[in-house]
């Protein structure tokens, strides 16, 4: 089989699009789960400002090692837990046996962290994590008070006399306060919006990294995007991603369907944020307050789109998915089939109200002039007779009272009377009625 | 799309035909006429303590509703019957 030019080009296009898909975003990895995180990693020493060893003092056998900590950032800690190593020394290790664990607050006066732990401690030169027990609720370090931990006790027959500085211990504090998450705040997801100038980004422990919103007309091909460079401790949160190019709709301004997915890249970790669903109708509302705080004005001046029709409804039938490349494309032609019979056949919402309108003044024209003008208002007439009001009392109420054991059950008996040679009369006429004339 | 211009066109050939009738003046009741329904109304009101005329009202205009439904079926009917072929 010879494959004619353009054959050779569509198969082209199809290898470079499966190509583009494969590398996309969506397929490099999932979200954080929930779990311990590192949050820094420091090395103790005497000559940190920040964190540092006082040094090992002879205890026996053992020698006993003291632990300050301060730290200027970041704000907080929930401190989960804390691991540490030796490695200059490769014959000390561990021991678990003796009270420690102590964290001290000396700046509240406060202990943060009880003395007893059931550490598993390791062998030579390794190290330990000690989790924070649950009944602790984990420790809050906060930035600029000073802590301190009699952390460990270290065995080291060949030790001699006291390092000091003992040397490089590391020391690394974990979080679990919860997985760093980011996500798109604005448009939300199955929203209709008009175009609007920036995307909000939500983050939560967030780190520091390029944040992105990358976008498009279906999952697969979500290839623009806008960037910034997000630091925590810089950016706002939420925070504003300025949308460099305008969103597109076709003519007459059916809904166009959108993707959009905020990504964090970090230098080891990239967070990817639910991939949000959400229509370009520029006659929706604007966005709400609360998120348009932080939205630039909306495009004032967007071309190729007629500024009074919408559908938005119908629309939303059109929205084929597939997860296959093939199979998201054959569901982007059902979606414009669906698109273009809808925007032929169903009119759209100022549509319906000019029809509406005509209609109504069609009919307008119609009631208010002779002949059927008369009937109208003798209609309007009809309608107004009913009982009224009158000066005229037949019984006064205590006649009413006194009369009332006769006159109700007469009246109740009139009421179910008239309803029944109404049913009567109802069931005859149409018992006779000639449906062929 | 091509339903609407359709609509518009048969709301568009309706009030073309209609054009003689805009030209008329609106159509007037004697005042008179409405506030004798509201006389009557008044008498209904002495005799609503004895007898049920609220209901008396709800049948006749139910009376109303149902011969009109009738006329206007026949009138669809009759309609229809003018059609080629139909009969």
């Amino acid at each position: 089989m010879k494959l004619s030019k353009h054959s050779y080009f569509w198969l082209g296009l199809t290898a470079l699009s499966v190509l583009f898909t494969g590398l996309s975003p969506l397929s490099a990895s999932a979200n954080l789960t929930a779990g311990y995180y590192p949050q820094a990693t420091v090395t103790a020493s005497v000559s940190d400002p920040q964190y540092y060893w006082t040094g090992c003092g002879d205890n026996g056998p053992y020698k006993q090692c003291e632990l300050y900590i301060t730290f200027t950032s970041p704000s907080s800690f929930l401190l989960t837990a804390i691991g540490f190593y030796q490695s200059l020394n490769t014959s000390a290790y561990f021991n678990s046996s003796l009270n420690r664990n102590l964290l001290y607050d000396t700046t509240s006066n406060t202990v943060l962290i009880g003395n007893d732990c059931n550490c598993s401690d390791s062998g030579i030169n390794s190290g330990y994590i000690y989790t924070v027990p649950t009944s602790v609720s984990g420790a809050y370090l906060t930035a600029g008070h000073s802590y301190y931990m009699n952390m460990a006790m270290f065995y080291d027959p060949t030790m001699g006399t006291d390092p000091v500085p003992y040397g490089s211990l590391s020391m690394t504090l974990f979080s679990n306060v919860s997985p760093a998450t980011v996500s798109l705040n604005y448009p939300t997801n199955g929203s209709t919006t008009p175009d609007f100038s920036n995307w909000v980004v939500s983050t939560v422990n967030a780190f520091a990294g390029n944040l992105s919103v990358v976008y498009g007309l279906s999952t697969s091909t979500m290839t623009s995007s806008d960037t910034i460079t997000y630091s925590p401790f810089v950016n706002t949160n939420p925070v504003a991603i300025t949308k460099a190019l305008p969103l597109f709709y076709p003519p007459l301004a059916i809904p166009v369907h959108y993707f959009a997915q905020a990504i964090l890249t970090g230098s080891s970790t990239v967070l990817f944020s639910p991939i949000t669903s959400f229509y370009v109708d520029p006659n929706a509302p604007a966005p709400p307050a609360s998120t348009s705080t932080n939205l630039a004005a909306p495009y004032s001046t967007i071309s190729g789109g007629e500024t009074s029709s919408t559908i938005a409804v119908p629309a939303t039938n059109c929205n084929a998915t597939s997860s296959s490349f093939w199979g998201q494309t054959v569901a982007d032609v059902q979606n414009g089939v669906c698109l273009a019979f809808t925007y032929l056949f169903i009119p759209n919402t100022p549509q319906q109200a000019d029809i509406s309108t005509r209609f109504n003044t069609l009919s307008g024209h119609i009631s208010s002039k002779p002949p059927l003008g008369y009937f109208v208002l003798m209609k309007n007439d009809l309608n107004s007779l009913a009982v009224g009001t009158s000066s005229v009392v037949l019984l006064t109420a205590t006649a009413t009272t006194a009369f009332a054991p006769v006159i109700s059950p007469i009246y109740t008996g009139a009421t179910y009377l008239l309803w029944f040679l109404f049913a009567l009369w109802l069931f005859n006429r149409i018992r006779h009625f000639n449906f062929q004339s | 799309m091509i339903s609407y211009f359709i609509t518009i066109i048969l709301i568009s050939l309706i009030d073309l035909l209609l054009a003689p009738i805009r030209l008329l003046p609106d159509a007037t009741l004697n005042p008179n006429i409405g506030s004798a329904f509201s006389v009557v109304g008044g008498y209904f009101a002495v005799m609503n303590s004895i007898f049920p005329i609220d209901t008396l009202l709800a049948v006749l205009a139910a009376v109303l509703i149902v011969e009109g439904g009738i006329f206007l079926y026949k009138i669809i009917y009759w309609l229809i019957k003018k059609i080629p072929t139909i009969s």
